[in-house]
């Protein structure tokens, strides 16, 4: 005899004699009333059903437990913040029953009750919070259907502060690299020879636009699919003034279209100057710049449609870009381009990679502007770039080993909150 | 001096910018807000004109010196034109004085408690009487009393099962809705422009569907691109080619189950020699950044300046 514990807690019991097989029909009507029975949330099984290669089948009573409520062992204010957050600790309740999950809930001023959260934790941080208004908060503990409740905590408000210590870890980062930026600097003023390692993708940028030379075609400059916020869209400026003194040099006409009305104006103001400072300000064609259009794949059709049309020799594809980047960088390809590529966006490197001669990886791109130029004081910053990841990797080697070794939370001592 | 202002007002901003990332007074932030929001949509406002200003010269530029495909640019300006009058005199969603709204009757407003609740990114209403329940019995009721009476089946299992397995609840808001006659079912519908020429429906009846397509081109180029990728030209590309070929194998459920340990290996391959590389570049990515910032901040890069000395 089997024993089943049904899933209701009402009293189920059944006692079901089962003859032999006799057909598959049987058990098809067995299997059916059983579903049926199961759907129906029914006491006993049909009356004249029968089945067969079973058992008796009796269905006990579940026994009554006994539910304890969580108990709140704190409600504070998220000390040296922003403000806005509240945090909450409870004990899970006694007993050998455990709680499926807790439902935070917390009351302002209106008086009523409102769901913080659904989690299997016991603590909670509640955001997004206004500050000075008082908050009282109660936890549920969710058992199956039932619930228990523990009690309603005192009033606590959230309180904005001067000082946000989660982000020292941060500040110290920064001081660290100010300092080593102005030891390069100082260095660079000195005299002080710096060696930079080779780029390809970068020495690569002067053949590339004196094959355009050669070949009498434009070179396509793509500044990027983001905005002036975007600190790939600076670098990606950057580069452009030195690819614009070059086409200069080389005589070569430069194309330029932008997505975001502000980096076009930026990117106007740059090819101008450059042009400008080297000579040649008849040279520049005020419509070499110009704004395109502010739509992510309308900007990539547009693109498009300049590689297919003019067919440049060279195509750079510098700063920040999502889906749009393979779209460019195949059609670039096909026309049989040049292409130099670079940007941060990890996801589109990939791509950029397959499809296109030379990339810059992530760090690379903002190296291009110092690389190009030669630039002592910007080699200096790319100097002092390297030797922030050399800190940075030591930390990490010691940190690895520290955590390994002695079983020391590194991670909460470098935690940004 | 007009750089020499530039570079002041800019190492005002950064200074402060970088500040307030370090103090907690919702003043500051505010503030900071204000800077960074208002400023730069007053900013990007004029720099429309002037984008607008350099399309239209581009345009015009391509149909004078009949640039190959110059007819296209008609299009572009055509357009530009047609949809900037609908947008300045018809409003974006046609509540505008263009009468550009054919639809049906509108018949004025409904006022009362509702409940919203977002399923799939679309807004549902449900008309509710709240003094039947109490919002906090929500989550463990099989059902509030108030809304079953206006939801169908499958928009009940959809709520209860949102609102048990997802943190979501829903909202109890005292709305005014439009309402209108539909000239399709002749029903008493909440106002929608689907039937007139509003800025909004030319965006989402063309700019969005064209969208669509080129993004759905990526399908292609990505065919393309794995061809191009996959060719054994060097180990790095044979290396590519064994780790893709096992990462794709790997999520294939009727291949995992025949090979045992395949689909723990694909996660190997992305959990360790695929993140370990990616955080290198991105560690690389923020200290460029930084390195970028502070190269423009301290006045050593001009180039967005237009370079030189000033």
């Amino acid at each position: 005899m089997k024993r089943f514990q049904g899933t209701n807690r009402n009293k189920v019991k059944l006692k079901v004699q089962i003859p032999p097989v006799r057909s598959v029909l049987g058990l098809l009507t067995l299997l059916f009333a059983v579903s049926w029975a199961q759907a129906q949330d029914m006491d006993t099984l049909p009356a004249g059903m029968t089945g067969s290669g079973m058992d008796a089948v009796e269905v006990s009573e579940r026994p009554e437990v006994v539910l304890n409520s969580p108990e709140i062992t704190n409600v504070m204010d998220v000390p040296s913040d922003d403000g806005g957050m509240i945090l909450i600790n409870w004990k899970s309740p006694e007993g050998d029953t455990k709680p499926d999950h807790y439902i935070l809930e917390l009351k302002g001023p209106d008086g009523l009750w409102q769901i913080a959260t659904r989690t299997v934790l016991t603590a909670y941080q509640v955001t997004g919070l206004p500050n000075f208004v008082p908050f009282s908060f109660r936890v549920k503990a969710v058992y199956g259907n039932e619930f228990t409740v523990s009690d309603i905590s005192e009033e606590v408000v959230a309180k904005d502060h001067w000082v946000k210590l989660g982000k020292l870890p941060v500040f110290i980062a920064i001081f660290l690299f100010v300092v080593i930026l102005i030891a390069f600097l100082h260095a660079a003023r000195s005299g002080v020879d710096l060696f930079v390692r080779r780029i390809s993708g970068l020495t690569e940028v002067e053949n590339a636009i004196g094959r355009a030379t050669e070949m009498g075609k434009p070179v396509l400059y793509v500044p990027g699919s983001s905005s002036i916020e975007d600190v790939a869209t600076l670098a990606a400026l950057n580069i452009l003034g030195e690819v614009a003194r070059r086409t200069v040099h080389h005589d070569v006409k430069i194309i330029c279209p932008n997505r975001d009305p502000i980096v076009y104006t930026i990117a106007r103001e740059i090819v101008k100057e450059t042009y400008a400072s080297e000579g040649r300000p008849d040279a520049f064609d005020p419509d070499s710049v110009f704004f395109m259009v502010p739509d992510q794949f309308a900007y990539a059709a547009g693109v498009d449609g300049i590689m297919v049309r003019e067919k440049p020799a060279t195509i750079f594809l510098m700063g920040m870009f999502w889906a749009e980047s393979l779209i460019m960088a195949e059609t670039g390809a096909s026309t049989g381009a040049v292409q130099i590529a670079g940007t941060d966006a990890v996801a589109q490197l990939p791509f950029f990679i397959t499809a296109c001669d030379y990339t810059l990886i992530g760090e690379e791109l903002y190296a291009a502007s110092a690389y190009l130029s030669r630039e002592p004081l910007l080699l200096a910053t790319l100097k002092s770039q390297d030797y922030g990841k050399l800190i940075f990797m030591i930390i990490m080697a010691v940190f690895t080993f520290l955590a390994l070794l002695f079983g020391l939370d590194v991670v909460s001592l470098i935690q940004v909150r | 001096m007009k750089r020499k202002l530039a570079l002041y007002i800019m190492f005002t901003m950064a200074v402060w910018g970088g500040i307030s990332v370090f103090i907690g007074k919702q003043t500051v932030h505010n503030f900071d807000n204000l800077l960074r929001n208002k400023l730069l949509l007053i900013v990007g406002a004029f720099a429309i004109i002037l984008g607008l200003g350099s399309l239209i010269f581009h345009h015009t530029q391509k149909i004078k010196r009949n640039a190959r495909y110059w007819q296209y640019s008609y299009i572009t300006l055509g357009a530009l034109i047609i949809t900037s009058f609908i947008g300045l005199f018809g409003g974006v969603r046609g509540e505008g004085g263009l009468p550009t709204f054919f639809g049906g009757t509108v018949l004025g407003t409904y006022q009362g408690n509702i409940y919203t609740f977002q399923d799939k990114n679309e807004l549902k209403l449900f008309k509710a009487d709240p003094s039947r329940y109490a919002r906090e019995d929500i989550a463990l009721m099989p059902l509030p009393q108030g809304v079953s009476e206006d939801l169908s089946r499958y928009e009940k299992s959809v709520l209860l099962r949102e609102i048990q397995l997802r943190n979501t609840s829903l909202q109890l808001q005292n709305l005014e809705i439009p309402l209108m006659i539909s000239p399709v079912s002749g029903e008493v519908v909440p106002f929608e422009d689907d039937f007139g020429v509003s800025i909004q429906n030319i965006y989402e009846g063309i700019l969005v569907p064209c969208g669509s397509t080129m993004f759905a081109m990526l399908a292609f180029y990505m065919c393309s691109a794995a061809y191009r990728a996959f060719r054994m030209r060097n180990l790095h590309a044979g290396v590519l080619l064994v780790s893709a070929f096992i990462v794709m194998l790997g999520q294939i459920p009727l291949i995992t189950a025949f090979i045992p340990g395949l689909h723990d290996f694909r996660q190997w391959i992305l959990d360790v020699p695929n993140l370990a590389s990616k955080r290198g570049i991105m560690i690389g990515v923020g200290l460029g950044m930084a390195a970028t910032s502070f190269k423009i901040i301290f006045g050593i890069e001009r180039a967005w300046l237009g370079g030189g000395e000033e």
